[in-house]
């Protein structure tokens, strides 16, 4: 009895202790959380073809995933300090929120919603996209108004549900959803006859093309459902993280536009243009303002490559889906793709 | 005499006081620690801590639902048919594990070797495979296998099996069908009177309850019933000319199979899993009842010549009730909670649902609280109830 008492008086004293710092929850920032852990925390797909998925020997590759690496790059100057969480839609938003990870980059969609209610804040747009629907091409369909009635298999937790109720809503047509939590379950489903059409965002209609054989033949209407801004997502409220992250993606587009690659970023550091020396981090303190080293960005591109040259790695013309550039080209070029001056 | 008081720190019931009194303190400290934080952390976020968003509209669809459900409903109406789904498939799940868990359990003591064989095979490899992968298995492997839409299995009487659903014809109101209803329920009514009012008197006139005379009188009487009222209809059919109800057959139509009555392949998936999985243990749970019953009585039974069925029926069973009704209940709960694994394979009940609203909405903490809850509701209603029946058992069996 004696000891019990003697325990519980322990927890008693010790509980409060160990208690006290979740109370206080101290507003360090997640910056200086993530550069004292010195691991980058990442939540990723895991498994759409082109964006975030397992290579064959066994590494997170994709276009999602080297957004990760190039923040790892600016923090730590190694983009391998990464630990990846793969997650399913539904799961991604609650992941950010309770702080299991750092930064998610996982092709989501910006919306005003998600800003707001859902407690996030978005870096910039890193691809534009909408949505699209996929048949099999015996179902002898060759645009979205033909589906009336048809059964129709989607992703819960994603934009994609919503979009496609209110434009089937808006056209007076009727479908039967077949909604899944995971995108596998979703594609199998499909892939099985279980449904008459597959939809989510054109470049996952495309990567899953490309991943499954059986769906050689599938094709992708020519409808865009939607716009469908991706941008990689961090928790409501930390603006100097949020900053980071932000020049982090415009560091990328920037040294697109002065034509700085990660073959030629060593040499471009001896530049005489005062435009590329602030880029690089050789003339004024931006870095060091935003809280890291003023080279980041050079890091980013010795490491990672700049954002043409991310995009043809894993969407563009040096990966399997050989996707145009449109809008996600650089404004320069008639697209999208607009960094503020770094000055 | 009284031996002097004990010191403070050596009084036994002082210190057990003190012991739960601080254990109390603790409690109560780390939950509100923890609901302080949480707040703290929403505040920080911007989140609101309110139910006011059940309100708005969901703007998700739902893949099948029992009460009426369409993308403009509201969260809270989304959230309740989560739960009707989680309770239509853990009530079917619960009635049909229990019988064919009875009937493996009964089994597993056969003195027929290959039943026995049979029983014993079925509890192993079922009880011990995963139920999650069990569902898989059925999901993709079994029922999105079946053939698809095109090249459907027609079976006689209407029923089409592909792998989108089986579809079968279902009862169709006509103009009669209302006419035709109220009779049945006066008819029904009736019965009901009737049956009470000769029970009492049979009681009133001392009999005795001996089972074998209600359960052969019980089958009588509802044979009886059923006989009439088939008469009844068949009569009314052929005065009025008009069938009580029509026939609603599926046809294909467009892209999917329209009419009848359908089992979505998720739903059946989910309940064949969930049945098949429990009833493993449930057989488990009613061959240990079984052992339990004393040796002698299942001998005493066949000296006074009762067969074996019948021994089982008015010996055995209502003896092995006591041990078997309390880890049944466990089983109900574990079927009930496990339903949860709906989510794997694209089943809307209340978890999945909810997981979409919390990703929708954004609103994690209330929806967590109100799964929460709907589990703790439905629990404690099975285990009340299953507790009712297990009092009702003790009295009627001694
Ligand atoms: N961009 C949309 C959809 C994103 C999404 O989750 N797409 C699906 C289909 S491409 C996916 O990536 N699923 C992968 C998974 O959940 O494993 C959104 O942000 O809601």
């Amino acid at each position: 009895m004696k000891r019990l008492s003697g325990f519980a008086l322990a927890l008693l004293i010790v509980i409060p202790l160990c208690a006290a710092p979740a109370l206080a929850a101290e507003p360090k920032g997640i910056l200086k959380k993530v550069l004292q852990r010195g691991v980058l925390h990442c939540g990723v797909n895991g498994k759409l073809s082109g964006f975030g998925f397992l290579d064959p020997e066994g590494r997170m590759t994709g276009f999602d995933i080297d957004i990760c690496r190039a923040v790892a790059a600016a923090l730590f100057d190694d983009p391998e300090k990464i630990r990846y969480t793969p997650l399913s839609a539904p799961q991604r938003f609650t992941a950010l929120q309770s702080g299991e990870i750092d930064l998610l980059s996982r092709n989501t969609t910006w919306t005003i919603s998600r800003d707001s209610r859902v407690g996030l804040d978005f870096a910039p747009v890193v691809f534009y996209d909408g949505q699209g629907m996929m048949v099999m091409s015996d179902l002898g369909v060759a645009r979205i108004d033909e589906l009336d009635g048809a059964t129709i298999c989607v992703q819960t937790g994603t934009t994609t549900e919503k979009n496609l109720t209110d434009y089937f809503r808006n056209r007076g047509l009727s479908y039967e959803p077949v909604v899944t939590q995971d995108y596998e379950t979703s594609v199998n489903a499909f892939l099985k006859g279980r449904c008459d059409a597959f939809t989510t965002d054109r470049s996952g209609l495309l990567a899953t093309k490309v991943k499954y054989p059986a769906l050689a033949d599938a094709l992708i209407l020519d409808e865009v459902m939607s716009k469908e801004p991706l941008a990689p997502a961090v928790v409501q409220g930390d603006s100097q993280w949020h900053d980071l992250v932000s020049w982090v993606i415009y560091g990328l587009i920037e040294a697109e536009e002065l034509g700085v690659t990660s073959a030629n970023v060593a040499q471009k550091r001896e530049s005489t243009d005062l435009n590329i020396r602030r880029l690089l981090g050789v003339e004024d303190t931006f870095g060091e303002d935003l809280g890291v080293t003023n080279d980041f960005i050079y890091r980013i591109i010795r490491h990672v490559g700049n954002y043409g040259e991310i995009y043809d790695r894993h969407l563009g013309r040096n990966s399997p889906f050989n996707l145009p550039r449109g809008l996600n080209d650089l404004w320069t070029r008639g697209g999208l793709m607009y960094a503020p001056p770094l000055r | 005499m009284n031996a002097p008081d004990p010191p403070l720190h050596r009084n036994p019931k002082f210190l057990r006081g003190a012991a739960q009194a601080v254990f109390a303190l603790v409690f109560v400290y780390l939950v509100s620690a923890m609901l302080h934080n949480m707040v703290v952390e929403l505040d920080k976020r911007n989140l609101p801590l309110g139910f006011d968003f059940l309100g708005q509209p969901a703007g998700f669809t739902i893949s099948e639902t029992i009460i009426p459900f369409d993308d403009r409903s509201a969260y809270g109406w989304a959230f309740l048919a989560g739960i009707v789904n989680t309770l239509q498939v853990s009530g079917l799940g619960i009635v049909l594990a229990t019988t064919i868990g009875v009937i493996v359990g009964v089994s597993r003591l056969s003195k027929n070797f290959l039943v026995r064989t049979l029983a014993t095979t079925y509890v192993e490899i079922l009880r011990n495979i995963p139920l999650l992968v069990q569902l898989i298995v059925w999901y993709t492997v079994v029922f999105l296998n079946l053939p698809p839409l095109r090249r459907s299995l027609s079976l006689p009487g209407g029923v089409q099996i592909n792998n989108r659903g089986v579809y079968f014809p279902w009862f169709a109101a006509n103009d009669q069908t209302r006419t035709w209803l109220m009779v049945c329920a006066v008819a029904a009514l009736t019965g009901a009177v009737a049956w009470w009012r000769v029970e009492r008197r049979r009681r009133a006139n001392g009999a005795i309850r001996t089972e074998g005379r209600s359960w052969a009188q019980s089958w009588g009487m509802a044979a009886a019933w059923m006989l009439g009222s088939v008469a009844f209809i068949t009569a009314g059919w052929a005065l009025t000319g008009q069938p009580p109800f029509g026939m609603d057959y599926p046809v294909l139509k467009g892209f999917n199979f329209r009419g009848g009555a359908s089992v979505s392949p998720e739903f059946a998936a989910l309940l064949t899993g969930l049945t098949l999985y429990t009833a493993a243990f449930i057989a488990e749970v009613v061959r240990a009842g079984i052992q339990a019953v004393d040796k002698g009585q299942g001998e005493a039974a066949a000296a006074l010549g009762l067969g074996r069925l019948q021994s089982l029926r008015h010996v055995i069973l209502p003896q092995a009730m006591r041990v078997i009704i309390p880890p049944m209940v466990n089983q109900y709960l574990n079927l009930t909670k496990n339903s949860s694994l709906a989510v794997a394979i694209a089943f809307p009940d209340l978890v999945a649902v909810g997981n979409t609203i919390i990703n929708q909405s954004g609103n994690a903490v209330q929806m967590m609280v109100l799964i929460m809850g709907t589990y703790l509701v439905i629990s404690l209603a099975i285990s009340w109830l299953m507790n009712r029946f297990n009092q009702r058992f003790r009295l009627a069996g001694r």
